[in-house]
């Protein structure tokens, strides 16, 4: 903080006052915006404490000078009793700080102290900056974005042209106090335009500093009764301020003093405050100052500033919103593939498992159709033999005898067999109910010696009553398909006479029926293919028998499995039910 | 000479009750049948020079139809018609079959009638088969005892060649044939080159 009491005003004040009260005295600090740098202060204000101390007797009026940031933070720190400041910085401080005015300055510049203050846009004379549009892609200057007629006043003039500083310029520097600093950067070139606080050039021009016509002021406006040139509007004077703090009755005497000083001999004086509503609708326009929360919260501002960002998180939003719509909808739509394919394997399934019953009933019923055909060859022999030898008078009853004892053991073997299609036959869906499974695998002997005739089959039975749960059909039709299986590979093998053997067992809750061959057999390759439908190793099998097998078996609870003879060429097939006691009651 | 009454009918199947009707038919017709359970068993019984004809059934465990009809084929000294009996009715088998020199391919059941008919074309054959055979057989055995210019003289004779003819072709005198070919027909027990002729034919010479 760049604080200074000026002894040269304490000094001053002693040669109204003795040395040793004076010291005594209490101090009264007035805080000065320097915008003219430390220096200046005492030339421009000592003209107040001197009247001041002059009216006021018993206190001592200080000069503290401070940059905008310092000021402020002397008002924080209740560090100073009054304040001489900006018109801008005082609204602020009105807003942040309950600040009041208590006086308005009038300056030789103009002859209303309300219309005292503006923005000067300076450039060199033969700069070929005339307007404010053509500030574009320049390097501007000015004295800092809180400096009320060094930046904020012509900010506000810019905006209302369409100009945006931080984008429009090609440079926007900011020199802080002291303000000639603009002036300087500007007649050297290394800015092509500044903004001031107005009267400050002709102050400069006034005192010499730098010739008349050197600079001039762009968009410079006539304004009856105002002096200085001006790129802006104009806005109130310099008020001076009194702080929350400050004891009211000082304040007045303060007021009191003011407007009774004369007209110094450069023409200022004070005069009554003046209104300072044009600076605060400033603010509110370039949301700064008291308005700054404005800046920071509307979407617009944010747009504006924000864009370019605000559209990557948008495309990016974008991006995703696609991403989960284009996700959800793929999941959705491999679900629907997946149950369809689901629902297509279950019809295939069902579709097949049907085509398999039909194809095992028609490859059973054509090889017992065969079968048939076989008595009835027979018995049409037989018969027609029996008619030649009446016909020829050869009555032998022996041998009539023997033809008719044929015909009637033929008949009885084609309706065993009959009998058999039409249990194999019958249409009706899957029954379960509880049965002895020794009573089901005996009958499917029966039919398959029946069928079979040259078939050796032996059965071992050891599970007593043992019950199970299934459709004792289907359990039948496929040990007739494991028998004509064995026969089928011992036939295959050479041995068609071998004894097949069947064996019934109970054990661990469940039956088993083991059916064991001498046959062929079935390579690795082939056993890995066992239960594939389609898959056969007959030259006119259909490759249904196992897999159907199997799938029925599976049902119904129970499991079915095949392996090689360890000790013997062959095969041995085995399922098994559960018992039952073991199943649930539904199935 | 042979005749139909010593033809059997051999039948070979699998099928207990399909070869006993099979006997009992034929037997009611009045043939003599030989019935077999398997081809290996008709082999073993079967020597080759009985006239008449197999009922064969197509499929049989061991040895099929087809198989022992190969084996018959390849034993050229038999020559006994075979009738193919199946239940599959199988136009490939039945092809292979005649392919191979079946008599016949029919399919269980068939009429009665046309099973003995079909046994009686091929019994028939059979025993031409025979006689011829049989008739050769006797008739070489009687050229047999012939010398070589005896031998020339019979052929030439049987070309129906006068004896003058005869005795210029082999360059020998008229007189020379004339005791030649008396001492042919004495050898053989014939009277006319006629009946030469049909001798000659008998053995294959002609």
């Amino acid at each position: 903080m760049r604080i200074r009491v000026h002894t040269f005003f304490v000094l001053a004040v002693t040669l109204a006052a003795s040395l040793a009260s004076a010291a005594d005295l209490p101090e009264i600090r007035i805080g000065v915006l320097a915008y003219k740098g430390a220096d200046a202060v005492p030339q421009d204000w000592s003209y107040v404490t001197r009247h001041l101390q002059a009216s006021i007797p018993g206190v001592r009026f200080v000069l503290a000078d401070y940059d905008q940031a310092g000021l402020t933070r002397a008002v924080h720190g209740l560090a100073i009793n009054f304040a001489i400041t900006s018109s801008g910085h005082y609204v602020a401080l009105e807003h942040s700080d309950g600040a009041s005015r208590i006086a308005t300055l009038e300056s030789p510049w103009t002859d209303s102290p309300r219309l005292g203050i503006g923005s000067a846009i300076i450039v060199r004379q033969s700069a070929p900056l005339h307007d404010l549009a053509d500030l574009k892609g320049k390097n501007v200057m000015a004295v800092a974005p809180d400096a009320f007629g060094g930046y904020q006043i012509a900010a506000r003039e810019l905006k209302e042209a369409g100009i945006a500083p931080a984008h429009d310029f090609a440079s926007l520097r900011y020199s802080g106090f002291p303000s000639q600093q603009i002036i300087a950067a500007v007649r050297s070139g290394s800015a092509d335009a500044g903004i001031v606080r107005t009267c400050l050039l002709e102050q400069m021009v006034a005192q010499g500093m730098i010739a008349a016509g050197e600079l001039r002021v762009i968009t410079s406006r006539p304004i009856a009764g105002f002096r200085c040139a001006t790129s802006s509007r104009l806005y109130p004077d310099w008020p001076f301020v009194t702080l929350r703090q400050t004891p009211p009755a000082l304040a007045k005497q303060v007021a009191l003093a003011l407007l009774a000083m004369p007209r110094t001999a450069h023409g200022y004086s004070w005069t009554v405050p003046s209104d300072y509503q044009s600076v605060d609708e400033l603010f509110h326009e370039l949301r700064i100052g008291p308005y700054a929360y404005l800046n920071k919260l509307t979407f617009d501002a944010a747009l504006e500033r924000y864009w370019g960002w605000m559209l990557l998180l948008l495309a990016l939003l974008v991006v995703w919103a696609i991403h989960t719509l284009r996700v959800e909808y793929l999941v959705s739509r491999r679900t629907q593939q997946l149950r369809a394919l689901q629902e297509h394997a279950r019809q295939r399934q069902a579709r097949q498992d049907h085509t398999a019953r039909l194809a095992i009933l028609g490859e059973m019923a054509s090889a017992i159709a065969h079968e048939l055909n076989q008595p009835l060859a027979a018995i049409g022999n037989f018969a027609r033999g029996m008619v030649r030898r009446i016909e020829a008078g050869r009555l032998e009853p022996a041998l009539l005898f023997e033809g008719a004892q044929e015909i009637a053991t033929q008949s009885e073997r084609a309706g065993a067999i009959i009998r058999h299609i039409r249990a194999m036959a019958q249409k009706r869906p899957t029954q379960s109910t509880t049965f002895a499974l020794s009573d089901t695998v005996e009958q499917a002997v029966a039919l398959f010696r029946a069928a079979h005739p040259h078939a050796q089959i032996t059965t071992e039975m050891h599970a007593g009553e043992a019950q199970v749960l299934a459709d004792p059909q289907q359990v039948q039709q496929v040990l007739l398909n494991l028998l004509k299986n064995a026969l089928d590979a011992q036939t295959e093998n050479g041995n068609p006479g071998h004894p097949v053997s069947v064996l019934l067992q109970r054990g661990d809750g469940a039956c088993s029926v083991t059916v064991r061959d001498a046959g062929c057999g079935l390579d690795e390759a082939h056993f890995a293919c066992l239960y594939e439908p389609f898959f056969t190793t007959k030259a006119e099998g259909l490759g249904l028998g196992m897999s159907l097998s199997k799938s029925i078996i599976e049902s119904f609870g129970g499991t079915l499995t095949a392996q090689a003879n360890d000790d013997a060429p062959g095969l041995t097939v085995c399922f098994r039910l559960p018992e039952a006691t073991h199943v649930e009651t539904t199935i | 000479m042979i005749n139909e009454n010593d033809a059997v009918i051999f039948i070979v199947d699998d099928d207990d009750a399909m070869r006993r009707s099979l006997a009992y038919l034929f037997d009611s017709a009045g043939w003599k049948v030989l019935a077999f359970a398997s081809a290996r068993d008709f082999l073993d019984s079967y020597d080759g020079h009985v006239p008449g004809c197999l009922l064969l059934d197509v499929r049989m465990p061991l040895m099929s139809g087809l198989e022992l009809q190969q084996r018959l084929n390849s034993s050229a000294s038999t020559s006994l018609p075979i009738i193919f009996l199946s239940g599959h009715g199988d136009l490939a088998m039945a092809v292979q079959t005649m392919k191979a020199g079946a008599c016949d391919f029919l399919e269980k059941p068939c009429k009665d009638q046309v099973l003995l008919d079909a046994v009686t074309r091929a019994v028939a054959r059979s025993v031409a088969d025979s006689q011829r055979t049989r008739q050769s057989s006797a008739a070489l055995s009687a050229l047999s005892a012939l010398t070589a210019r005896e031998h020339e003289v019979a052929l030439l004779m049987a070309e129906g060649k006068a004896s003058k003819t005869i005795a210029r072709e082999l360059g020998i005198s008229e007189k020379t044939v004339q005791v030649h070919r008396h001492n042919t027909m004495a050898k053989l027990g014939l009277h006319s080159a006629t009946e030469v002729t049909r001798l000659l034919m008998a053995s294959g010479a002609l």
